[in-house]
Parts: C-alpha cells; sequence; structure tokens
C-alpha cells in the first residue's frame, strides 16, 4: 500500500506556478476588456441602398429571381406580340398581292369581253349593210336583234 | 357461304363501276384549262399579265376585297367573284407581231373541244389577223361551269379561264368596280364600253 500512497502525493501535492504567470493572466483579461469596448464604440457602417445589408439590398437579393422571371416573361410577351405583327403584316401583303392579281385578271377578263362585245357589234352592223372582205361570222356565232347589237348573250 | 360471298363480291363490283360511271362526266367536264403551253411567250413578250388564282390563294383574296370597307358598296362585283374557284389569265403584248404561233392558240382551243364546252363567240378577222372567241362551259344542269376566253391579234394574246359559275353579263360590267380602272385601253375598242 506504500507506494500507491506515495504516488497519489506526489500527483496532488501543490505546484506552484511558474513566475509572473499572475500576470500575465491579468493582463490577457484586460486585453480582451479592451477589444471589447472598443468593438461596442465602433460606428454604424454607412447606408447604401445596395448594400446587403440594408433593406432595400436585402429585399433585391432576395426577389432577385423573380425579377429575373419577369423579365422573361416581358421579353417572351414583347417577342410574341412582334412575331404577331410580323405575321400579320405579312399575311397583309400576301391579301394584298392576291387582291391585286385578282382585279387585274377581272380587269383583262371584263375588258376582253368589252372588246368581243364591241367586234361584236362592228361585224353585226357590218353585216347589216355591206360584209368587209376577211371578215366573217361564223355559224356559231349569235345572231342578236337590233335593240343591242352589241350585246353578250345571257349566261 | 362461297357463292353467297360471289355474289355480293358482284353486287360491289358493280356499284363501283356504276359510281365510277355516273362521276365520269363530272370528271370530264373540268373547266380548268392546261394554259401551260403560254408560259414560253413571256421571254418574247413586252408586256406580260400572268395571273394563276386557286384554291385557298384566291379564298384568299376574296375575303381580302370582301373585307375592305372600300369595295363594300360593289356587292354585284363581290357577288360575282364570291363564287368562283378558279382565276388564271395569260396576257401578252408583243413589240414585234407575228411573236406566238397558230400551234400556241390551237393548243388551247382543242382543249375547248371537250365535252360541256359550247363557243358563243367567234369574230375573225383574217385580214387583220385577229381572232377572238368566247367560250362557257355548260353542266348537266345547265349551269356555267367556267368561261374562257382567246384574244389575239398580231401583236397580242390573251387567254382568260374562269372556273366557277358565270354571270358574263356582269363580268363584262366590272369595269368601275373593285377598283378595276372604268377608262380601260383596248385596242379595237375605241368607242368604249364604260362601267355603270
Amino acid at each position: 500500500m506504500k507506494p500507491l500512497e506515495d504516488e497519489l502525493r506526489n500527483a496532488l501535492k501543490r505546484v506552484e506556478p511558474p513566475p509572473g504567470f499572475a500576470g500575465r493572466v491579468m493582463a490577457r483579461v484586460e486585453q480582451l476588456a479592451e477589444e471589447r469596448a472598443r468593438a461596442a464604440a465602433k460606428p454604424a457602417r454607412a447606408w447604401s441602398p445596395w448594400s446587403p445589408w440594408s433593406w432595400f439590398g436585402r429585399r433585391m437579393s432576395m426577389s432577385f429571381g423573380a425579377i429575373a422571371a419577369l423579365a422573361a416573361v416581358v421579353l417572351l410577351a414583347v417577342g410574341l406580340a412582334l412575331w404577331q405583327q410580323h405575321r400579320i403584316e405579312q399575311e397583309r401583303r400576301a391579301g394584298e398581292a392576291a387582291r391585286a392579281q385578282l382585279i387585274e385578271a377581272l380587269r383583262v377578263t371584263s375588258a376582253k369581253l368589252n372588246h368581243v362585245r364591241s367586234k361584236v357589234r362592228a361585224v353585226t352592223v357590218d353585216d347589216n349593210s355591206i360584209p368587209r372582205p376577211g371578215r366573217h361570222r361564223t355559224s356559231s356565232e349569235p345572231v342578236f336583234d337590233g335593240t343591242d347589237p352589241g350585246a353578250l348573250p345571257a349566261a | 357461304m362461297k357463292p353467297k360471298f360471289k355474289h355480293l363480291a358482284e353486287v360491289l363490283a358493280a356499284a363501283g363501276v356504276l359510281v365510277l360511271c355516273a362521276g365520269l362526266p363530272a370528271w370530264a367536264q373540268n373547266p380548268k384549262l392546261n394554259l401551260g403551253n403560254l408560259g414560253k411567250l413571256a421571254d418574247k413578250a413586252d408586256e406580260v399579265v400572268d395571273v394563276t388564282l386557286d384554291g385557298p390563294t384566291l379564298k384568299f383574296a376574296q375575303k381580302f376585297i370582301e373585307s375592305d370597307e372600300n369595295e363594300k358598296d360593289d356587292a354585284e362585283a363581290l357577288k360575282i367573284i364570291r363564287n368562283l374557284t378558279g382565276v388564271y389569265v395569260k396576257s401578252f403584248e408583243f413589240d414585234k407581231p407575228d411573236q406566238y404561233s397558230d400551234a400556241d392558240v390551237d393548243a388551247i382551243r382543242e382543249q375547248l373541244k371537250a365535252p360541256g364546252w359550247s363557243k358563243l363567240v367567234d369574230v375573225h378577222s383574217k385580214k387583220d389577223h385577229e381572232l377572238d372567241e368566247v367560250y362557257l362551259m355548260t353542266g348537266p344542269s345547265g349551269k356555267n361551269l367556267g368561261l374562257a376566253v382567246i384574244s389575239a391579234e398580231r401583236d397580242q394574246l390573251t387567254v382568260v379561264n374562269i372556273v366557277g359559275p358565270i354571270d358574263m353579263d356582269h363580268l363584262a360590267d366590272l369595269e368601275g368596280k373593285l377598283g378595276i380602272p372604268s377608262d380601260l385601253d383596248l385596242k379595237g375598242d375605241k368607242g368604249g364600253h364604260h362601267a355603270h
């Protein structure tokens, strides 16, 4: 039992701190107190609307995704509107072209029918007087009465 | 069972033949002319009017005219064009005479010998080398199905083919309507028929 008692006594015997230990501890405590006091006395950060610490900045950073989505939607809407306008313009141009073609075709048709009408009238008048050499009316040509010799037969 | 099926097949075949025969006249009476042979004249011509309007394009043009507020007053003219299903015009004016051959015209006239077509007007002038012919295609019910006009002079050739029900008098009176000028420059028509 003796050796054990000796070991315990050695382990639990009072050990004196190294010289200057208390002084270093006290210096450290004072240094920490000064740092705390300095941090408490520091002025507040300057305000900026874009600062991430400001209310607006926080809002902005929080809603950045929403704004990007909104911009994309606006761009899409503008693009769609432009495309629609382009399509309508193309359709209008095609319609104008088709209309012009139809009008031109009807113009030529109307002109030619009137041309033929006047020829028939001239031939009929000629036949009623003296036939002109080289010009003849065929058997299939309709016969017109004198009231309206230029009229085409009713279709 | 076999003879029954054979009988059914015979009946179906006979019905098919009947349907084909019934549809044949309608198919044969096609008022659309093939004007493709005239295309080559465009290179020689001084002025060319080449209009091919049918199907959706013609309907589009008709709708476009109908929707035009300025054309609302031309109800009669609109009525004429509303029922058309095809409008084909080839008109060539040459700066020199005899730029087209008789064969060019005959190719069109041959098509107009098909059943249904009847010649309404035929004015020839051998001296002036002029030809004006108007043809109308009439269906079995007496309804007009199409119109063809051939107008040939030494220095110009015009072929008009209109498909659809047509009132020719109204067609001739289209001048001054739908934006068609009423003072048309017609060779040999100095008297001039003006729209009402």
